[in-house]
């Protein structure tokens, strides 16, 4: 009970330091946050990225890049304290919503909306 | 010449010539010296076209003879007959004839006889004809001084030999009898046997026949009137009848007696004799009585019986089988005859005081318990037709009715309508029949049905148990009509699928549940005869339906004929809960649900049914698991070794487009709403599989199944088979897995890593072997669709460990993003597999991110591998078992 009660905190740290870091994303035309205020991007409770309802494909790059970013991420989370990515995954996005503006695209349990102000 | 010379000699001359005169005139003398002979005598004969008479005999051309019997207490007219006999010949004892020289009286014996005998009553009403009669005569010649001489008969025999009597249409043929009249018997006729053979309704032979009665002239002092014939005996349809006395009041022309029909076996019967075409077969004795009264020209049949013995019946075999129908015609509590006051009041009638028919009324009868009434007819002998209608009223054959097969089957019912009919040249003919009946059946064994016989059993399915049912049927206006049926299935009844070792293994049950449900309610059809009019026999289907199982059943309006050689019937089902009633057995176990709907178009043919293109679908599904027989394992094997075989199949939502061709040949398009193959160590998801499964293709190959054209959605790609070919009985298939779009994460999932994540989908062909439980798989190749991601994630403790090459390789698939992915595995039948993996890409993290190729070659035993993978889970049902062992 203990062991898992350490482990757990020292995951939320080191999620708290990877979002203190804000992904360093490099320089694209379209930067996530933009994207993301758009509508063009909206985060998924996966904790991964995907183009919501009728926005077109210009956020297409960006999603991919900083999926691929994210997952690698993920995995070595997941692989430090033995979880699957999905399980990394959902605890990534509990964070991440708490710091999105209101407005923004969530996907959770597959059904789109956004955010409530 | 002295004149007294001359004279003797004219005298000596005449002596000659005047007998020679008289013997040469005779012919024209003859009919003065019969009437000379007759004068006065009550009948008078003409011969014409006599000859010279020789010395035994002299021909004759013609002779006729009228004579008039006088009214007498028996009769108050006279009553005048016509004899005439052609080309006759009467002859004398010469020798006899001599010795009236020499005496006045002498007896001597005359013999007439002709080529043909006629006797008709003036007006002729009837003809008795009797071909090459002989009469003998005893006759006594008188010969007194100054007066003719006398002819005095004494006696006259006559044996009648094959003569008939004909009037109008109808003839007695081969009539018998010895008349034998002499005056020492006063001229009364003894008492001699008569028979008349056959009898003749305009040229056809009636089935009545061979009567014989002791018959004489000799009357009774007390009835002096009455006629009497006895130990009388008749054939009645081949029947016999006996009556001991018909006693004939002439004066009345009355006469009343009972003919007793002899204890005859059934089979014996026209009806029941075994036939090419007569199917019913006898069995038993049957007996009646038919009491006659006959007045005024009316037969009056009163009370007349017919009863069976104790196991007396009627068969019906059933065509090619071994199964047959029975009619119990043997006494019953409270029923000891089948027919009984059986009434009928028959009037000759005549015309011209010719005979124009027998009209027969008041014609009823007790049959089966129930009323047989018919309406009044008349039989012409010139049309030679009857024509009635009968009426029936709750006759309870159907009560007597049983089927045995497999089980002994019983009807119960009563039969009520009308029924016109014509018999007559053109045979038994039926006009507008109408009749009515609930019939109720019972115990009809299911393997009965044709199909289900189970008399092969590895081929065909094999039913149990029995139907009972209420069928209310009415046949009006040429259309059989049921309403309102109900059939239901005896407690687990079904039909049973047997495997090639015999083993039970789906049954699809029949019974009826609990309570008042029946198999079929409310059952309707109407099926017309004879819809089209002509002279084949056609049906017109106009009505089919049933609600069976929740749901309902209808059949397409059909017309169809008895000729045909093909009987489309086309079925709509509707919501039919069938898919509960499926079980299944042995290795297979689950349960199954939902209704079925769907079109059936069945073809009924001379060889058996064929189904052309059935589309069933149903909304349920279930799980079907397969679980082959569990060997004997130790504890660490239980824990450690070989998981159960065990595999649960589920399935949703099937539509199958099914035929059958007539020698056996199957073919289902099918499609699956899912279908999930759940193991101990994992799970694997068909979604929509759909394909063509083909059996019995080939008659020398029963055990081969194909399966074609199958496509499936598999991990969110497909997996499809062009063709497979399996063998049932030696389990063995050959195929090529065609895969695409398969996401790359699904299938290291499978494999059961939790290090490696991946993007993207792969397309494939995989050759995969299976010979009984060995899996082989050929050079299967599998490459990326596009590009993706791969990550293998390690810990820092893993690449501190990892040597210096192994260690760059996890950094480089820290982050790899692909843009090439093949790969090749094969796996020998032991589960040795060689996967090889050449990746092309680069990791932005690595090296600045160079492009990057790595060859991976992974060599392991896939089956250890998929063992391995399920210890977890066989564990956990070890402790859980061991738990509920310790709680008991």
């Amino acid at each position: 009970m203990t062991g898992t009660m350490i482990k757990s905190t020292a995951l939320k740290a080191l999620l708290a330091l990877l979002l203190f870091a804000g992904f360093s994303a490099p320089a694209f035309a379209l930067d996530l946050e933009t994207a993301r205020a758009q509508g063009l991007a909206g985060e998924v409770d996966n904790g991964l990225l995907a183009v919501p309802p009728g926005a077109g494909g210009e956020a297409q790059g960006i999603i991919a890049t900083i999926n691929n970013q994210r997952r690698a991420e993920y995995a070595k989370i997941a692989a430090q304290n033995n979880l699957s990515l999905d399980v990394v995954g959902s605890m990534m996005f509990e964070k991440i919503y708490t710091r999105l503006p209101a407005g923004t695209w969530v996907q959770v349990k597959g059904q789109w909306k956004k955010k409530a102000g | 010449m002295k004149w007294t010379h001359r004279i003797l000699v004219a005298l000596l001359l005449a002596v000659i010539l005047l007998p020679l005169a008289a013997w040469l005139a005779f012919p024209w003398y003859l009919q003065l010296l019969v009437d000379r002979i007759l004068a006065g005598k009550p009948f008078h004969v003409e011969i014409s076209g006599s000859g010279i008479p020789g010395p035994a005999g002299f021909g004759f051309r013609n002779l006729t003879a009228s004579f008039t019997v006088p009214p007498d207490q028996c009769s108050s007219k006279p009553a005048t007959y016509k004899l005439s006999l052609v080309n006759g010949r009467i002859s004398w004892n010469i020798g006899a004839l001599g010795t009236l020289f020499f005496s006045d009286r002498l007896q001597t014996a005359f013999t007439l006889r002709a080529d043909s005998l006629c006797i008709q009553p003036e007006p002729g009403s009837f003809m008795f004809e009797d071909r090459d009669p002989r009469i003998d005569m005893q006759i006594a010649i008188a010969r007194r001084r100054g007066a003719p001489m006398e002819f005095q008969p004494y006696r006259v025999s006559y044996a009648i030999r094959n003569a008939s009597v004909t009037r109008e249409k109808l003839r007695l043929a081969g009539i018998d009898y010895r008349v034998s009249l002499s005056s020492a018997g006063k001229w009364q006729q003894p008492s001699d046997t008569l028979h008349i053979r056959k009898l003749y309704s305009d040229g056809n032979l009636a089935p009545v026949g061979d009567f014989r009665a002791l018959f004489g002239s000799k009357r009774d002092p007390l009835k002096p009137c009455t006629l009497i014939l006895s130990n009388c005996s008749i054939n009645l349809f081949e029947w016999n009848g006996a009556a001991e006395r018909i006693e004939y009041d002439l004066r009345k022309q009355e006469t009343s007696f009972t003919l007793m029909l002899a204890e005859i076996p059934l089979n014996e019967l026209p009806w029941f004799k075994p036939s090419e075409k007569i199917p019913l077969k006898g069995l038993g004795r049957v007996s009646g009585s038919l009491p006659i009264e006959f007045r005024d020209s009316t037969v009056l049949i009163r009370n007349a019986l017919v009863a069976g013995e104790a196991g007396a019946g009627i068969l019906y075999p059933v065509k090619n089988s071994n199964r047959w129908f029975s009619l119990d015609i043997g006494p019953k509590p409270g029923s000891a005859e089948i027919l009984k006051n059986l009434n009928a009041t028959i009037t000759l009638n005549s015309r011209n005081k010719n005979l124009s028919g027998l009209a027969v009324r008041d014609f009823s009868a007790e049959l089966f318990e129930g009323k047989l009434q018919s309406s009044p007819f008349m039989f012409d002998p010139v049309k030679n037709e009857v024509m009635l209608t009968m009426s029936m009223e709750d006759i309870r054959i159907l009560d007597r009715l049983n089927y045995h097969g497999e089980t002994r089957g019983s009807f119960k019912g009563g039969l009520s309508g009308t029924v016109p009919l014509a018999f007559g040249k053109k045979g038994l003919t039926f006009g507008q029949v109408s009749l009515a009946s609930a019939l109720t059946f019972s115990d009809i064994a299911l393997r009965d049905i044709p199909g289900l016989t189970g008399e092969s059993r590895l081929k065909t399915p094999l039913a149990s148990g029995t139907l009972n049912g209420t069928l209310p049927l009415e046949y009006r206006n040429s259309t059989i009509k049921v309403q309102s049926g109900i059939i239901s299935g005896s407690k687990s009844s079904g039909i049973f699928f047997y495997d090639k070792e015999n083993r039970q293994w789906l049954s699809f049950g029949l019974a009826s549940n609990t309570g008042s449900r029946a198999l079929f309610s409310n059952i309707n059809a109407s099926l017309g005869l004879d819809a089209a009019g002509d002279k084949s026999q056609h049906y017109s289907l106009k009505l089919l339906s049933a609600e069976t199982l929740g749901g309902t059943i209808l059949a397409a309006p059909m017309v169809f004929s008895v000729n045909d050689k093909d009987i489309p019937v086309t079925l709509k089902l509707n919501n039919i809960n069938a898919l509960d009633r499926i079980k299944l057995h042995g290795d297979f176990k689950g349960s199954l649900s939902g209704s079925v709907s769907g079109t059936l178009p069945l073809v009924m043919g001379k060889q058996g049914f064929m189904i052309r293109k059935a589309r069933l679908r149903s909304s349920g599904g279930g799980t079907i698991t397969v679980a082959p027989p569990k060997l004997k394992r130790s504890a660490t094997e239980r824990i450690f070794g070989v998981p159960d075989q065990e595999a649960d199949y589920s399935f949703k939502s099937p539509d199958i487009l099914f035929t059958r061709h007539y020698d056996g040949k199957i073919a289902m398009d099918f499609s699956l709403g899912e279908l999930k193959r759940k193991t101990g160590s994992g799970e694997i998801l068909l979604t929509a599989p759909k394909g063509i499964l083909a059996m019995w293709q080939n008659r020398k190959y029963p055990d081969l199944v194909t399966l074609s054209n199958f496509h499936a959605g598999f991990f969110d790609g497909t997996i499809a088979i062009s063709s497979v070919e399996y063998d049932m009985a030696k389990n063995k298939a050959e195929t090529v897995l065609h895969l695409n779009n398969i996401p790359l994460q699904k299938l290291l999932d499978l494999q059961g890593t939790k290090k490696i994540y991946a993007t993207g989908t792969v397309k494939g062909s995989i050759p995969v072997k299976i010979s009984g439980t060995v899996i082989e798989i050929m050079d299967g190749i599998m490459s990326a669709e596009s590009d993706g991601q791969i990550i293998y994630a390690t810990t820092p403790e893993e690449r501190a460990l990892a040597n210096q090459g192994l260690r760059t390789t996890y950094e480089a698939l820290s982050n790899f993003l692909y843009i090439q992915l093949a790969s090749s595995i094969s796996m020998a039948p032991d589960g040795k597999s060689i996967l090889t993996i050449r990746l092309k890409g680069n990791n932005p993290d690595f090296q600045g991110g160079r492009p990057v190729e790595l060859n991976l070659n992974v060599e392991q035993n896939l089956l250890d591998l998929m063992r391995s993978l399920s210890i977890s889970s066989n564990l956990e049902r070890v402790i859980t078992e061991k738990t509920l062992q310790k709680n008991k």
